[in-house]
């Protein structure tokens, strides 16, 4: 294999970490607040106590 | 003349005949492997569980996942059926510096999603989904910032009728084929005996290898269970299960190693009690560790928790108190 195909691959490898590291709890919480039922509202989720 | 009634996927018109079985001569090798698995049906064997759950019912009279020092809240918010949030504060710790994470999990019939994030930016992170009731993909990843920490695990189940089998992966790179490499199987011998066997393959680097193997035995009775893990390199442990009634459940586990002329052992019982509002746990080992946690629920929807480890031969205390509130 080429150097410069292994740079790309490891390049892609890194993009995609920091997607998943950032991009994994948003993802989880849109499922919970969009396909779950009873549908929750966005204040029960940022107030600390409501 | 009559015309022959439609038969879908028979050539020439002649009628298919019902699939059954085929029966084979007793010398006959193509027969062997149906035979053989027509007499497994026949014995109707239990699923032993999971390789990895084979300890669970002794490790769950134990409080290594319940201990904690300092204090800590726990604030758990259910926001619909199968959608909560999660937050924790830690604090006070001998160990750890002051902590929050934040867990956020989704759940449904087949697929579980739950990460965790905590405030130096570490993630953590589960998806595991069931393709079919026998077959179970589970993947856990753990991202941080600090460069090497980072790293990834795959793990496939396969659960059978009478057997379980594993297969897992951690930092699997396909490029050099580094990474560490596991697999399991466990199989049911008589209706509470089962035996199983791990493999595990060690490749940090394309230069070094390492492998090693287990071989387990788990006895199931009416109110025990009995397992023996023996590893290759003169590692055994043994753990028992003993349930005395429905609320009190004790376990003993033993670990020996014998390795190079050095020798070592050590034993732990741990007891677990469930009381209708509370729920305590105790433990003590041959090192002069003893630890006990209590969960007290006090009101619907909040705990309070207390902690305690003490090390009598290093002469070292943890005490910790928490709340847990879910609403």
């Amino acid at each position: 294999m080429q150097d410069s195909t292994k740079e790309t691959i490891m390049k892609v490898v890194d993009v995609s970490k920091q997607i998943v590291h950032w991009g994994f709890i948003p993802f989880v919480i849109y499922l919970g607040m969009t396909r779950s039922n009873p549908r929750p509202s966005l204040l029960k989720l940022i107030s600390p106590l409501a | 003349m009559s015309v022959p009634a439609y038969q879908p996927f028979s050539p020439l018109g002649i009628p298919q005949k019902q699939q059954e079985k085929t029966q084979y001569s007793p010398w006959n090798p193509m027969g062997w492997y149906s035979s053989v698995n027509s007499y497994r049906q026949r014995l109707n064997l239990p699923n032993p569980g999971k390789f990895e759950r084979l300890h669970f019912e002794t490790k769950d009279t134990f409080l290594t996942n319940y201990i904690f020092d300092g204090a800590q809240a726990n604030i758990i918010k259910e926001l619909s059926g199968n959608f909560h949030v999660q937050h924790q504060f830690s604090l006070g710790s001998q160990v750890a510096p002051p902590m929050y994470n934040f867990m956020a999990g989704y759940t449904t019939e087949r697929t579980m999603m739950q990460g965790t994030m905590d405030n130096d930016t570490n993630m953590n992170g589960t998806i595991r989904h069931m393709w079919s009731p026998s077959s179970m993909t589970k993947i856990v990843g753990q991202f941080t910032n600090t460069p090497g920490h980072s790293m990834i695990q795959l793990e496939q189940d396969y659960i059978g009728t009478d057997f379980s089998a594993n297969v897992k992966a951690m930092n699997p790179s396909p490029l050099e084929f580094t990474g560490i490499y596991m697999a399991s199987y466990l199989q049911s011998l008589t209706s509470n005996f089962a035996v199983g066997s791990e493999f595990v393959l060690q490749r940090p680097t394309t230069e070094i290898e390492e492998s090693m193997m287990s071989l387990v035995g788990k006895y199931t009775g009416k109110d025990f269970v009995a397992t023996a893990q023996f590893q290759g390199v003169g590692v055994v442990q043994a753990t028992y299960y003993q349930r005395i009634n429905e609320k009190v459940d004790f376990g003993v586990e033993l670990n020996l190693a014998a390795q190079g002329g050095r020798r070592e052992a050590v034993a732990t019982v741990g007891g677990k009690f469930d009381f209708r509002q509370a729920t305590f746990r105790g433990q003590i080992d041959t090192t002069g560790r003893t630890s006990a946690v209590l969960e007290e629920k006090m009101a619907p929807g909040f705990s309070f928790l207390v902690s305690g480890d003490l090390d009598h031969m290093k002469g070292q205390s943890k005490f910790g108190v928490g709340i847990m509130l879910s609403a």
